[in-house]
């Protein structure tokens, strides 16, 4: 049996929400299939106020074990005396965070406001928020950076917004299998078997992509990178692959842009959000992975080899057939 | 003998809550409500790019983030003067509608319900149906309805690519383009979801549900023993000997600013403010007063298009982070009730003007709306043509304003922009559970949630159950009450000795 305590922090309960929508299995069988005792979940627990209260005193009492911590949300680094941005069962949530995570034999951020800060950290305030232990790209956060958990782990970083279900069970899955080691987080801590690809891998889009036939506007069928501001190139996940809500959806294929969610830097590290800023028509938000000079390159053969019925359905919403263009 | 409860640290409701009650022998004299978090997003939208606040908005709240999306997308096509296709009606609304019923299943099902579970009922019969069948993570019905809802949900990753934050909804339109086998798939999911709405909710067909139109029909309805053993029927046989029709009673005054908008500009469920009879909405009657709220500035109430958000952490006499919007001066109402009883449909009139506003009444029309919508959503569908397009292309405009008005699945959703020099010189949002669970306004008048609560008798301090059945039936978000800050830790906690 893995004890799982899930806290939210200040977010917008996102994550719990796609948790709950975990297909197979649902979320019911998979905590069964899992073998886990939800020791508290806001969204779904009977328990409330003082109730909760003392199941939290007794994990840090050490009355009962903790094998999974997990947080949603940004945590404020604030003085209990002084201020109380976010407060839980009445201490600072940061409080109940540094405590709990003595005992996590796990202590996993999920999404990536708990990861990374995500976009709190965006206002102007100077309110010092976090994850729990970055603040985007840079380490430390909430837990500090030599923080590991019991089991010899750093933080999970379960990033996204919201991060799928799928990477919060598997993760789960894998460790009660003891099968993720710390090799397998990537240098942002997130594990690598989610994170080691790009959104864009499998986007149905890919082939207006190759020959950079792209819409100039929504709703049509081009690729939404040179004109549109996607960056599905440079967002590390494998949401085409996966898929979103029972397998049947995915930022591009729902017609707008990836804004790369599962950075570090996310949100403001990839604006404009709706449009691609270029210098002499390149796109400064090329692909991770390949060389610029070669983009260019490439991209100037591809438009000039690319089909007509490419050319032609990038730039319409419904499919237009076009007779094949044979070799003269 | 006096005695004050402060409850906090809720479970099953979205964001952060705490509510303060004085008791005078066993009954609640005076209830304060506050939001214990702050994220203040208008403030983080301040200077921006207009078209970022439809990434930021969706991303207010977990639940019903589209929502959030709808507000804003239908803000900036007011502001650009963008227009929309037909089909961008028809999805918008299909969109939320899906939205709105997965949280009144999630309320429904994972919130409500489960208070039945208190010890206070362990002696009333049935309590042992009810456990079997609404304990978290392993009743019968919650099983079926967490895979019911993620099914449900399919039809928005068809459509919204993914969900929670999805960016489909623009202000010249969506950017999905549906195909006809998609529009296809979307017909199969739904007939799955009605066949957990007829099995498990109801035990009849929906439109034999739908045909109940006074309190005299649902006696007769739950004559069938399948109605009466059904999930719905499990609520209104333990509603009623919980007396959750005797509890709970909010305003006289209840308004939508009108749901699911067609091509035509007209609504499915129609705008207006009701108060026995119907009367039109403006929404140049919405003020927010601030008397009792962290913040200064003014006097009593403005226009959310001329919001001002200054906060003061010493504010005397002040105990909310939540502003108090009100309507023509008076503290209002909304939800799935004030939606039912607007557009006039007569199962609401009914018990309405039978029982007035209570917990029942309010989970009774959350629930009959859920059915409502389920139905209507084949509608929008059989309306889409595949050949037209979804999404119009728009100007961006220099300095523009424009006004964003939806029904989320709690009530009214209203958000404001003003542009300048192409940037966000202001943004306003007034979420539903603002105006439900507002604090006192200019004049003294309490919020929604703190009148329901007043005169509410407690049994037992040690275990409130009363107070929870009141504030669910509001289906509270908190995180959506964007406003929300504390400030210090002696500013916020709040005494008050009678």
């Amino acid at each position: 049996m893995h004890n799982l305590l899930w806290l939210k922090s200040a977010g917008c309960g996102g994550d719990s929400i796609s948790l709950l929508n975990l297909d197979q299995p649902d979320l019911y069988t998979a905590f069964k299939m899992l073998d886990i005792k939800v020791v508290w979940f806001p969204s779904l627990s009977f328990e409330s106020d003082k109730d909760v209260h003392e199941i939290l005193n007794k994990i840090i009492n050490g009355e009962e074990k903790l094998d999974f911590l997990m947080v949603e949300g940004a945590v404020c680094d604030e003085d209990e005396n002084k201020t109380n941005y976010v407060t839980f069962c009445g201490h600072p949530m940061k409080h109940w965070i540094i405590e709990l995570a003595k005992r996590a034999s796990f202590t996993i951020a999920v999404g990536t406001c708990a990861s990374f800060g995500g976009i709190m950290t965006t206002g102007s305030d100077n309110i010092k928020w976090m994850g729990l232990q970055y603040l985007m790209k840079k380490h430390g956060g909430i837990l500090g950076v030599d923080y590991s958990s019991s089991s010899g782990f750093p933080v999970i970083n379960i990033a996204g917004c919201p991060a799928h279900p799928d990477w919060i069970i598997e993760t789960l899955n894998f460790i009660t299998k003891g099968k993720l080691t710390v090799d397998n987080l990537d240098k942002y801590q997130r594990p690598d078997l989610f994170y080691s690809k790009l959104a864009h891998h499998a986007c149905p889009r890919n082939e207006y992509y190759e020959f950079k036939a792209s819409a100039e506007e929504y709703g049509q069928q081009g690729c939404l990178f040179e004109n549109l501001g996607c960056k599905a190139t440079q967002c590390e996940s494998d949401c085409n692959e996966r898929l979103w809500l029972g397998r049947t959806g995915s930022c591009t294929r729902g017609g707008f842009p990836c804004i790369s969610c599962t950075s570090p830097v996310f949100p403001d590290g990839f604006l404009p959000f709706f449009e691609t800023q270029k210098i002499e028509d390149i796109p400064t938000t090329l692909p991770l992975d390949v060389p610029k000079a070669w983009y260019v390159g490439i991209s100037g053969m591809a438009k000039l080899a690319c089909p007509k019925r490419l050319a032609v359905n990038a730039v319409s919403f419904k499919k237009i057939d076009v007779e094949n263009e044979k070799e003269e | 003998m006096n005695k004050t409860i402060t409850i906090g640290s809720f479970s099953r409701i979205e964001g952060d809550l705490e509510i303060k009650v004085e008791l005078e022998n066993g009954k609640i004299t005076k209830a304060y409500t506050s939001g214990t978090m702050f994220r203040g997003f208008e403030r983080i939208l301040k200077g921006r790019d207009p078209m970022d606040s439809l990434v930021f908005t969706c991303r207010v709240c977990g639940l019903c983030g589209l929502s959030h999306s709808a507000a804003s997308s239908s803000a900036l096509k007011e502001a650009y003067k963008a227009e929309m296709p037909p089909n961008a009606y028809y999805v918008k609304n299909i969109l939320l509608a899906i939205e709105n019923i997965a949280n009144h299943l999630t309320q429904i099902y994972m919130f409500f319900m489960v208070d039945f579970l208190n010890k206070k009922y362990k002696d009333i019969s049935d309590y042992d149906i009810i456990a079997k069948r609404y304990t978290p993570f392993t009743g019968e019905s919650q099983k079926k309805v967490i895979y019911a809802r993620k099914k449900l949900l399919e039809i928005m990753g068809i459509i919204g690519g993914k969900w929670p934050n999805s960016l489909v909804m623009q202000p010249g339109g969506v950017t999905k383009t549906l195909s006809l086998s998609e529009i296809v798939s979307c017909y199969g999911i739904l007939s799955e979801i009605r066949e957990f709405l007829e099995n498990t909710l109801l035990g009849c067909p929906m439109e034999s549900w739908l045909e109940n139109r006074s309190f005299s029909d649902i006696e007769k309805w739950m004559d069938d023993e399948k109605n009466a053993k059904s999930d719905l029927g499990m609520f209104i046989n333990f509603g009623t000997k919980t007396g959750l029709s005797e509890i709970g009673a909010g305003s006289e005054k209840l308004l939508s600013c009108g749901a699911y908008e067609e091509p035509d500009g007209t609504f499915w469920l129609k705008s207006g403010l009701y108060d026995g009879s119907w009367l039109p909405f403006e929404q140049i009657k919405i003020e927010e007063h601030i008397a009792y709220s962290w913040y200064e500035g003014y006097d009593g109430g403005i226009h959310p298009s001329k919001g001002i958000t200054i906060p003061n952490t010493r504010k005397e006499n002040a105990y909310s982070w939540s502003k108090s919007p009100r309507y023509n001066n008076e503290v209002i109402e909304m939800g799935p009730l004030a939606r039912m009883l607007v557009g006039n449909n007569p199962l609401a009139s009914d018990i309405f003007k039978k029982n007035g506003s209570s917990v029942f009444t309010r989970q009774l029309m959350r629930i009959h709306e859920t059915i409502m919508l389920a139905g209507k959503i084949k509608d929008w569908l059989d309306n889409i043509d595949t050949e037209s397009p979804f999404y119009i292309k728009h100007n961006k405009l220099k300095d523009c304003s424009g006004i964003g008005l939806i029904e989320a699945a709690r009530g009214m959703l209203g958000h404001w922009i003003s542009v300048v020099d192409n940037r966000i010189f202001n943004y306003q949002i007034i979420t539903p559970t603002t105006w439900n669970f507002s604090p006192r306004d200019s004049a003294g008048n309490p919020g929604i949630l703190e009148k329901s609560l007043t005169n509410l008798e407690i049994e037992d301090p040690e275990n409130p159950i009363e107070m929870y059945h009141v504030i669910r039936s509001f289906d509270p978000c908190m995180a959506c009450t964007v406003h929300s800050v504390r400030g210090t830790k002696n500013d916020a906690s709040f005494h008050l000795t009678i």
